[in-house]
């Protein structure tokens, strides 16, 4: 489900970055960025008034 | 057992009460005493045939003076001495850059990054760092804030047919502050709506309403906006990929700030707004990711501390203006949306 509360501790220890240094922080940041991303676009279907919406916001 | 002359005195036979009446007694006293509507009273003879919107008109600054009276104003620069802090600064440049000899080779592909000779030390420019953070001082105004709550109360009821929140997560969300755990409220940047629309919702729950890390180049430039915007926490961050070393520090540096010391923070994940909900797959880090990021690494892990992300979007499944739509549909005449229509 959309809104599970996401741990950043937890999930860097789960994508092995539980010790992030200079030299990991740039792809743990991609890495959250893509499962973050991913989330939000299963989350948010597009429907028709929303573009209509979008063009008048 | 009440002897019958007793209990003509002394009512106590339920079986007797005429429910249908005193469901309707009841109705017109909630009515009347609690929602403070003008209506006649029920054995007037009068049957009301057509009904107007009959809030009052002082509803709305009501609701906003009285939902969450325990808000406390803030102000950002309480923590400009942490992060004008040489020492910090010497430990994100060694803890996000400098922990590798090879790293050091990341800083020159950065724009406007002074010369240094080797071997030179890489300083804050405190007068600098004060004018950027002159640009992106913020605070919550409380005054200000219920009168904005006030003014969307009345449009949010005029513009859409409901707002919707999952319950969910504001629950999950109270339980960790309660737990005096860091928070950080992550939505997609997708309408200018989105501000006011996060910040009701938070309002309306009583949630400790948070600095938001907002967007310098995708907010509107007009000056009573940016004025009120700075007066709800909205801190305007730029967030151009080519900001210098000291402006990046800046930006996470009052990220970290804000996260020790308030522990709730809304941060705006994307940089401009996606207004049609589409995503793309990401080739780079978003910004705001890198700082939290940072702001974790140069600080929060050290200590063992932990943040928890609350991704949030927000659904345009309504149409704005529905009802001038619909309007114009029918009567053709377009009517003009003004500022104070918005």
């Amino acid at each position: 489900m959309f809104g599970q509360i996401l741990s950043l501790k937890e999930y860097l220890a789960d994508k092995d970055y539980s010790k992030l240094t200079s030299q990991n922080i740039d792809e743990a940041s991609l890495n959250l960025t893509e499962r973050l991303v991913v989330e939000k676009h299963l989350a948010s279907p597009v429907f028709l008034n929303m573009i209509v919406a979008a063009l008048l916001l | 057992m009440l002897s019958e002359e007793d209990s003509k005195e002394f009512f106590m036979n339920l079986r007797t009460i005429d429910l249908h009446k005193e469901g309707r007694n009841y109705q017109h006293g909630i009515a009347k005493y609690y929602l403070g509507e003008d209506i006649p009273a029920i054995n007037s003879g009068l049957n009301q045939i057509v009904q107007m919107n009959q809030i009052k008109y002082d509803h709305d600054i009501r609701f906003a003076m009285k939902t969450y009276p325990e808000l406390v104003s803030r102000d950002m620069r309480d923590l400009y001495a942490k992060i004008l802090d040489p020492a910090k600064y010497d430990l994100f440049l060694s803890e996000v850059f400098f922990s590798s000899p090879q790293d050091k080779n990341k800083i020159k592909g950065l724009a406007n990054f002074p010369t240094n000779a080797p071997g030179t030390v890489i300083m804050l420019d405190i007068d600098h760092a004060k004018l950027q953070l002159k640009r992106m001082n913020a605070t919550i105004d409380k005054r200000a804030l219920q009168l904005t709550m006030a003014y969307f109360n009345v449009k949010f009821r005029q513009l859409s047919s409901g707002i919707y929140v999952q319950q969910s997560g504001v629950e999950a969300i109270k339980k960790l502050i309660s737990a005096n755990e860091r928070v950080v409220l992550l939505p997609v940047y997708k309408s200018f709506a989105d501000l006011p629309i996060l910040l009701y919702t938070l309002f309306m729950n009583k949630i400790e309403i948070p600095f938001t890390i907002g967007n310098l180049e995708d907010t509107p430039r007009v000056p009573l906006f940016d004025s009120l915007l700075k007066r709800l926490g909205y801190v305007l961050t730029k967030r151009s990929r080519d900001q210098s070393l000291q402006w990046s520090y800046t930006n996470q540096a009052v990220l970290r700030e804000l996260i020790n010391k308030y522990r709730l923070v809304m941060m705006f994940q994307n940089d401009v707004r996606i207004r049609s909900g589409k995503f793309t797959q990401p080739t780079s880090p978003d910004i705001t990711i890198q700082w939290l990021l940072q702001a974790y690494l140069s600080s929060l892990q050290k200590d063992g501390k932990n943040v928890h992300i609350v991704p949030i979007t927000v659904q345009y499944e309504r149409l704005f203006e529905l009802r001038n739509i619909a309007a114009e549909m029918v009567s053709s005449a377009n009517k003009t949306t003004g500022l104070l229509d918005i």
